[in-house]
């Protein structure tokens, strides 16, 4: 598989004067594979937001350099907005972005922006829609009728209508409950499947992170700690207390069986996988 | 870039000048402005200067942070000077073109004008640099608080409490409307280029959302001030009070000195 998106010693600091220089991020490398699915985690300030900020040219970085399909994202940067269509960002709590008259016209606002025609406009508006379960009679009505959850998956799919090849989300599920937690894990997935796409999301929430992610990055104080498989990561326990982190609780309560001596592995992260083993048991 | 614009400009030194009550401090400044304008000639405006420089220099506030104000105002001290420099003034004429003529007092009257709008802003600066934006609401609505006698029961503090509300916000806006133009941009929306009108119309995915927050914030704002029994300012008590103390006495007697010498000078010199 092919390398997508490449980040190569990132540093940003705060305001470029020297008294007040305060690094956000510091010499943060890695590279992400066509159709991944990437994890970043970290303490809250610990500058996941910062970093993701810097992967579609929203922020510049003060040195280090950001590469899309082997190109400097900033090689023509009167092309960011280029960029932007290719590398999305799904903001937290996104529905607050919401603005337009009708739903239709919300998804619509970023495939016009990249100067599509109308008729590309509406297959693509069309095709989202169906991709993560819109229904058709929504996209008459406002925006602002909707129910927050409802609300999220419009702003989501205004996004997801640019088909960016990379799309980046910021605490997708924060705020939602447990059906709206799931809808949205459920449309991240069939982002991915239809198009291949990299796939990056910033939570601190380890238990959505061992489901989705097949790596993680782990940030700390704006330094990169780790960058491996999840399961890697959440083995390293001692890793995980530095960053401020906890493994999710499955783990936590497997390694408490353990302890007293019932024989289960050590790299359990999901539920489904505690119960797999421990009917095993019996 | 929306982060750079500083509001209430406060500027904590804790020196004697933000200890003063922020009653006296701004009765004191209209006071002294009223003088200011009361000095008539240089020798009382020159013993103004010196006067508030000393203020500038007892707030302990950097002194380009003064300058920085003064510099944005350059264009209307300019621009007054300008104004008094051919408007008569009498003396000997210099040049004279078309129906332009300059005299010597029109350029002491100009240096006059300057001098008095350059410290008329410098005055003004130690008040917002020395009182936060809350303290200087709590004493407007205390010195305003008379008006209740005419009825306006209600109205000072219902007043005041909004502009306290008003100025608690502005940063929690302003970072506010930089997420949402972030979160358009992302979508590709277009921010810098276009004629006046494109980027008028480029506003708009940023002003409704934001409008549509506020409002919402202000909703929560006013249940979570019902849930704790907030009903206007009737019988409300202050935590902290406020107290004429040492401090403002002897800013009261030296200002009262320096306005009797202004109009002694203004007077005999």
């Amino acid at each position: 598989m092919s390398v997508k998106l490449e980040v190569k010693n990132l540093t940003y600091s705060y305001d470029g004067n020297s008294h007040t220089k305060k690094d956000a991020i510091t010499d943060i490398s890695f590279s992400v594979l066509k159709g991944e699915i990437i994890g970043i985690v970290g303490h809250t300030g610990s500058g996941k937001s910062t970093l993701v900020q810097h992967l579609n040219g929203l922020l510049k970085a003060t040195s280090g350099e950001v590469l899309l399909d082997g190109e400097n994202i900033w090689d023509k940067p009167k092309e960011i907005r280029k960029v932007r269509s290719k590398v999305g960002i799904v903001f937290q709590y996104p529905e607050y972005q919401l603005f337009e008259d009708t739903v239709y016209l919300d998804i619509a606002f970023g495939p016009k922006n990249m100067g599509l025609d109308s008729e590309e406009i509406k297959r693509r508006v069309y095709d989202t829609c169906k991709l993560i379960g819109i229904k058709e009679e929504y996209l008459e009505k406002s925006p602002f009728d909707l129910s927050g959850g409802e609300k999220r998956r419009v702003a989501i799919a205004g996004v997801m209508a640019m088909k960016p090849e990379v799309i980046v989300f910021d605490e997708p599920v924060a705020g939602l409950d447990p059906k709206g937690r799931e809808d949205v894990i459920k449309m991240i997935y069939d982002y991915r499947n239809a198009y291949n796409a990299t796939v990056l999301i910033v939570s601190h929430n380890m238990e959505d992170m061992a489901q989705i992610a097949d790596k993680l990055i782990v940030l700390s104080s704006g330094r990169m700690v780790a960058f491996d498989k999840t399961e890697n990561v959440f083995k390293d326990k001692e890793l995980l207390k530095s960053a401020g982190l906890n493994p999710p609780i499955v783990t936590r309560v497997m390694d408490v069986l353990r302890q007293k001596g019932i024989d289960v592995p050590n790299n359990v992260f999901t539920v489904e996988k505690a119960v797999e083993y421990l009917t095993k048991l019996r | 870039m929306l982060k750079d614009i500083t509001f209430g400009q406060y500027f904590d030194t804790s020196s004697p000048v933000h200890k003063m009550d922020p009653r006296a401090k701004i009765l004191l400044t209209v006071f002294l402005i009223v003088f200011l304008f009361i000095a008539k000639n240089f020798y009382a405006l020159i013993f103004m200067a010196v006067f508030i420089f000393l203020v500038l220099a007892l707030t302990r506030v950097p002194f380009r942070i003064y300058i920085k104000n003064l510099k944005a105002i350059l264009p209307v001290i300019i621009f007054t000077a300008l104004i008094n420099m051919f408007y008569g003034g009498g003396g000997k004429e210099i040049f004279s073109f078309w129906i332009f003529t300059l005299n010597t007092g029109g350029i002491s009257k100009a240096v006059f004008m300057a001098l008095r709008i350059v410290l008329l802003i410098l005055l003004s600066s130690v008040l917002t640099y020395t009182t936060s934006p809350n303290d200087l609401t709590d004493a407007i609505e205390r010195i305003f608080s008379f008006l209740t006698v005419f009825g306006l029961k209600n109205a000072v503090h219902t007043l005041a409490m909004m502009m306290t509300i008003a100025l608690r916000f502005i940063p929690t806006l302003i970072e506010e409307a930089e997420k949402i133009m972030n979160a358009q941009k992302a979508r590709g929306a277009d921010l810098e280029s276009g004629n006046l009108f494109e980027r008028i119309r480029s506003l708009i995915p940023i002003l409704i959302p934001l409008l549509i927050s506020s409002v919402m914030r202000a909703y929560q704002l006013a249940e979570a001030m019902e849930c704790r029994c907030y009903n206007g300012g009737e019988g409300r008590v202050r935590m902290k009070q406020l107290r004429f103390g040492g401090v403002d006495f002897i800013a009261f007697f030296v200002s009262l000195v320096t306005c009797t010498a202004i109009i002694f000078i203004n007077i005999f010199l």
